[in-house]
Formats: structure tokens, sequence, C-alpha cells
């Protein structure tokens, strides 16, 4: 026995006081399951007040835009006349913002003035020059019409034939533009468009439609992370450079579930030697011979098992974004977006766990993969990037952060907090009308 | 606060007195559960469920015993429970395959002083099969009669002994092993 109590003094003198610092982990599992944090309520109305907001926002501005826009439709600027279209310049016009159109008439000395008729068909008034005055020193006061020198000139050479004033320079200020040869009239300094055009590109608000798929990552914070995906419609207002935009989705999910199984087997568990046969010892009657054998013992021993089969859950989700371009080209914007997406649990597919093992018994299987709620909010996070390819069809390419407001589980478990994030790819096709 | 201020204040509900008790006595009770457990997480993982039952039975402690002992044994239970759940089919011990019968049992007047470092033998003890390992730290690290013993593994009383008897002969051809292979003089 001696031996037996040195290497039993052995082990319990250095390992019976046996001290090791556990991890984090074992604190915040047990805090967790002893003292799950409270969700909080009031939480609930906030979201639901930012949503009222963002609506009222959006029908407030687009009713203001939209009416105030109206008034002043029709200010066309002579920027962007076409020469196509001759009748957009009349003198009954209200032409404002002229930028090639001077009122000089303060530097102009006094003239008399009179209309003539040439024949190339211009109405004109005349203004006389006192022969004091050079006719350079007179063209410099000259409003700028944009008439190349040659009609001047030609204007100027007429008129000399029809005077009969040859002490006076004349020169001439053009007042209507009503039959103007198409060389003649004013060169337009931008764009060529014609008024619709015009009025549509210098519209401030803009409807369109898309539609749009998307594909990426859920990271699910205790399980392992899983590949999503989803297509949805879309309509949006655009003011300017902001826009809001609303639609509706599809999304699939999938998570990888767990089922707990407990069982039983008939397992050894030891052995006994069993007497098998005795015979009286021959050689002394007096004692009997014991035959043994050596039996092993079985017993009914528990097991767990674990198998995790692939869950997945269908969404309906509408999304109310609003963003802002921060960076604007012709055929290319950048814009960030933010907003809150609204899901709807439509289906869910939950597997049998697929635990065999030939011999058990007293099976009983735990699905301890959490029920989910049906209604959900995320916030959306993103930075889109717009392409033109033709006149009224964009390209838009945008990655988009979001994650769940409130958890994806059903209260009243260990897992009553888990809320999910994603990283997604979209990429869509929008119209402008 | 002196232990019983705390213990009745974990009575009470007070997570801050429970953070406490987990804070002075986490350290000893998971050098109890690492006897019993394969790997650290392991053991981390009897750690946890074991302060969860210590927290949801502390009314049911009399404070005529050791907190301290009635704690160690809340450990060791839930030790042992976790051992019965996750024994897999493939490591029941098979007792016949295990012929020990090369070492002797020649007494060792210096096993016992033997410098094996701590970390050395507690991997020789997570080293026994399962049920010897049980066995071995039931009886000799805490205290535990055969009797109980057979009744906690549900196990008779002489595989309980044979078991003892068994894992003590193996851990010896441990010890003796490395002493052999660092000389220690």
């Amino acid at each position: 026995m001696k031996e037996n109590n040195n290497i039993d003094n052995l082990f319990k003198d250095n390992l019976d006081n046996l001290e090791m610092m556990p991890s984090e982990r074992v604190w915040n599992g047990v805090e967790g399951t002893l003292f799950p944090p409270v969700q909080p309520g009031p939480v609930y109305r906030w979201r639901w007040a930012l949503v009222a907001l963002l609506l009222l926002l959006f029908s407030v501005g687009g009713w203001y835009l939209f009416f105030h826009q109206n008034e002043s439709s029709n200010s066309i600027t002579t920027e962007h006349l076409n020469q196509s279209d001759y009748n957009v310049a009349r003198p009954s016009d209200n032409v404002t913002n002229h930028q090639n159109v001077k009122e000089n008439r303060a530097n102009e000395p006094a003239l008399e003035q009179s209309t003539i008729t040439d024949k190339s068909g211009y109405s004109v008034k005349q203004h006389h020059v006192s022969k004091q005055q050079s006719l350079t020193a007179h063209q410099k006061s000259l409003p700028e019409t944009g008439f190349n020198n040659n009609t001047t000139s030609g204007l100027k050479q007429n008129f000399r034939e029809q005077s009969n004033a040859p002490e006076t320079i004349p020169s001439v200020s053009i007042f209507s533009l009503t039959s103007l040869p198409v060389d003649d009239r004013m060169q337009p300094q931008h764009e060529i468009l014609s008024v619709n055009q015009y009025i549509k590109k210098r519209a401030f608000l803009h409807y369109y439609t898309g539609a749009g798929a998307e594909a990426g990552m859920v990271y699910y914070p205790a399980t392992q992370d899983m590949f999503t995906y989803a297509a949805d419609v879309s309509v949006g207002l655009k003011a300017g450079k902001f826009y809001v935009e609303t639609g509706v989705g599809y999304r699939f999910m999938q998570e990888r579930g767990s089922y707990k199984i407990d069982f039983k087997t008939q397992d050894s568990v030891g052995y006994y030697n069993k007497v098998t046969s005795f015979e009286i010892n021959p050689q002394d009657p007096d004692k009997i011979i014991l035959n043994y054998k050596k039996t092993t013992v079985f017993d009914s021993v528990a097991h767990v098992a674990y198998t995790a089969p692939l869950f997945k859950y269908d969404y309906f989700t509408i999304p109310l974004k609003i963003g802002y371009r921060v960076f604007n080209r012709k055929n290319l914007f950048v814009a960030l977006e933010t907003g809150l997406e609204y899901s709807r649990l439509m289906r869910s597919f939950i597997p049998e766990s697929g635990f065999y093992f030939e011999g058990s018994g007293d099976v009983k299987i735990i699905n301890k993969t959490p029920d989910r709620v049906v209604n959900n909010w995320k916030y959306l996070f993103s930075v889109r990037v717009g392409i033109k390819l033709a006149k009224s069809i964009t390209l838009m390419v945008q990655p988009e952060f979001s994650k769940y407001a409130n958890s994806i589980y059903k209260t009243g478990n260990n897992y009553s907090n888990v809320k999910p994030y994603m990283m997604n790819l979209r990429a869509g096709i929008y119209y402008d009308f | 606060m002196t232990q019983e201020q705390i213990v009745e204040k974990c009575r009470a509900g007070d997570k801050q007195a429970f953070a406490l008790l987990y804070k002075m006595h986490a350290p000893k009770m998971l050098g109890v559960c690492i006897r019993y457990a394969k790997t650290r997480e392991e053991a981390e993982d009897m750690l946890q469920e074991g302060f969860v039952k210590l927290f949801q039975k502390i009314n049911s402690f009399k404070a005529t015993g050791s907190f301290e002992g009635w704690m160690r044994r809340v450990i060791v239970n839930t030790a042992i429970n976790y051992y019965k759940s996750q024994m897999k089919h493939n490591q029941t011990i098979n007792v016949d395959n295990n012929d020990l019968s090369f070492i002797k049992d020649e007494p060792d007047d210096d096993l016992a002083t033997s410098p094996v470092p701590q970390k050395v033998l507690l991997e020789m003890i997570q080293q026994l099969p399962d049920g010897y390992k049980m066995v071995f730290n039931l009886y000799v690290l805490d205290g535990y009669m055969h009797h109980e013993i057979a009744k906690i593994l549900n196990i008779s009383e002489n595989t309980s002994k044979s078991q003892l008897s068994k894992a003590r002969r193996m851990l010896r051809a441990k010890v003796e092993a490395y002493k052999m292979q660092y000389s220690y003089v």
C-alpha cells in the first residue's frame, strides 16, 4: 500500500490547490445566462418617429419643390437656344439673363432715331452719329449682339447707299430679330437643346425607376457566416442632388442550424469472473475447484451528438432610402446613401436533423436553433456609383452595409440579442422619366 | 466584505456580489475542472456550467458547512455530468485491453518527492483513459469513497477499485518514465 500512498501523495500535493485564470468568455457566458440584458422598449418608438419624420420631409420637400419649380419653369435663357428653334427669341418674348445683350444706351450719344428697312429684311433703327465721333468709338458702345462683322458691314454698306446724309457715320442697333437668317442669329454659347429638352433638363424634379440584384455575406455572431442574395424593383424621386427611393424586394438567407441529440447505447462498463462450473479437487476431496470465465458487463450509456444542417429563410423587403450626390458629372455620379429596410419573413425551410446511429435507443432530438421573428428592420448605408449608359439609362453599382435593428430571433432564450450584419454588392439598371 | 456577507448578497440576487464570488474562486475551480477535462476549453465549459448551477442553487447552501467545500462539490458534480453527457462511444473504456503486467509493483520511496512539474502531472492525469481519470480524481484528489464513486459513475464498487488500481499503475509508469528521461537526482 505504500506505493499507492506515494503516488497518491505526489498528485495530491501538487494538484490539490492548482489554480488557473479562466478566460473572459467564461464570465461572459455565466453573466449572459444568469443576467440576460433587458430589451429596451422605448427605442421602438424612436424608430417609428424617425420613419414618420423621413416621410414628412419627403412629402413636404417634394410638394414645395414641385409647386415652386412650376412657377419658374418658363424661364429660359438664350444660352440654350437652338438654331432651328428660331421662334424662341421674339421681340415680344420676355428674354431675361441674355448674356449677349447689354444695354448701353447711357454711353451712346444722343442720336436721331428713325426706323428703316433694308433690302435684307431687317427692321432697324438708325442711329446717327455726329461726325466728331469715330465709328470705332461708336461701335464700342453698341449692344453686343453677336453679329459677325460681315453682317454689320453689309448693313452699313446698305445704309450708305440709301442715306442722304454723307456727313454722318451711321451705325445700327438691331431691335428686331423676327426674320433673321440663320447665319446672323446669335451664336449659342453652350450645349444646343430644343425647348422641351431644355425644360426637362432644367426641371428640378425627376422620377426614375429601376431594378437590381445583390449578393453578399451575412455575418452571424454565434454561428457560421453565410451567403445571401436578393432582387428588387424600385422607384425614386430626384430633387437636385438629393434623391429618395423606395420599392419592394425579396431576399434569400441561410443559417447553419444546430440539433442536439441525446441517445443511449449498450456499452461495456467492466468485467467480472463468472463461475461457469465447479468440481471436487481430486487431490483434496474437501476442496472445490471453481472454473471462471471473464465476462464483460454491459450497461446503457448516454451519448450526445450534434448535427448542423442548413436552415433557409425567405424575406419580403421594403426599403426607404435617401441619398445625396457628392460627385456629379455628365456620365458619372457618386452618392452617399442611407435608410431603413423593413423585412418580413415569408418562408422558413427547417430540415430534419439527419441523425442516424446504429444500435441507438431512447433518442431525443432537440432543435437548438431559435425561431426567427417575422417582422424586422435594418439600417442601410451605402455608396452608390452611377454610370450613364444612354440618355435615360444609368447603371448603378453600390457596395452596401446593413445591420438588423432588432434581434432576428424571438426573445426568451439565450439568443435574444443576435443582430447580424450584412455586406452586399448591389447592381441595377435605372431609367429616368 | 466577508465571504458570508457575499454569499448572503448572492442569495438576494446581487450581480456584483456574484461577480466578486466568481473572481475569488474561479481560478481554483478551474484547477478542479482541468483535471476532469481533456482540454482547457472543455474545462472552461465545465466551469461556466458549474458557476451557473452554483448561483441557481445558492439558496440550498446551508450556512453550517464550508462554502468552498460545497462549491467544490457542485463544480465536481457538474464536471462529472459534463463528462457523462460528452462521453463518446469510441472512448468507452475496455479494461481488457489495458495490459499493465509489465509494470512492477515495487515501492518507490522517492516517488512522492520527485520534482515532476505540476503541468506534467496534470497532463499525465488528462492522458488517462476516461474511466481511470474519473475514479482517480474522485478518490485521490476530491476525497470520495468507492461506494460514492460507484453511485456517481453508475458502476460497481469493485469496478471503481479496479479502475483506481489501474490508474495508479499507469501513473506510476508515466512518472518513472519521466524521471528516467530527465534523470533527476
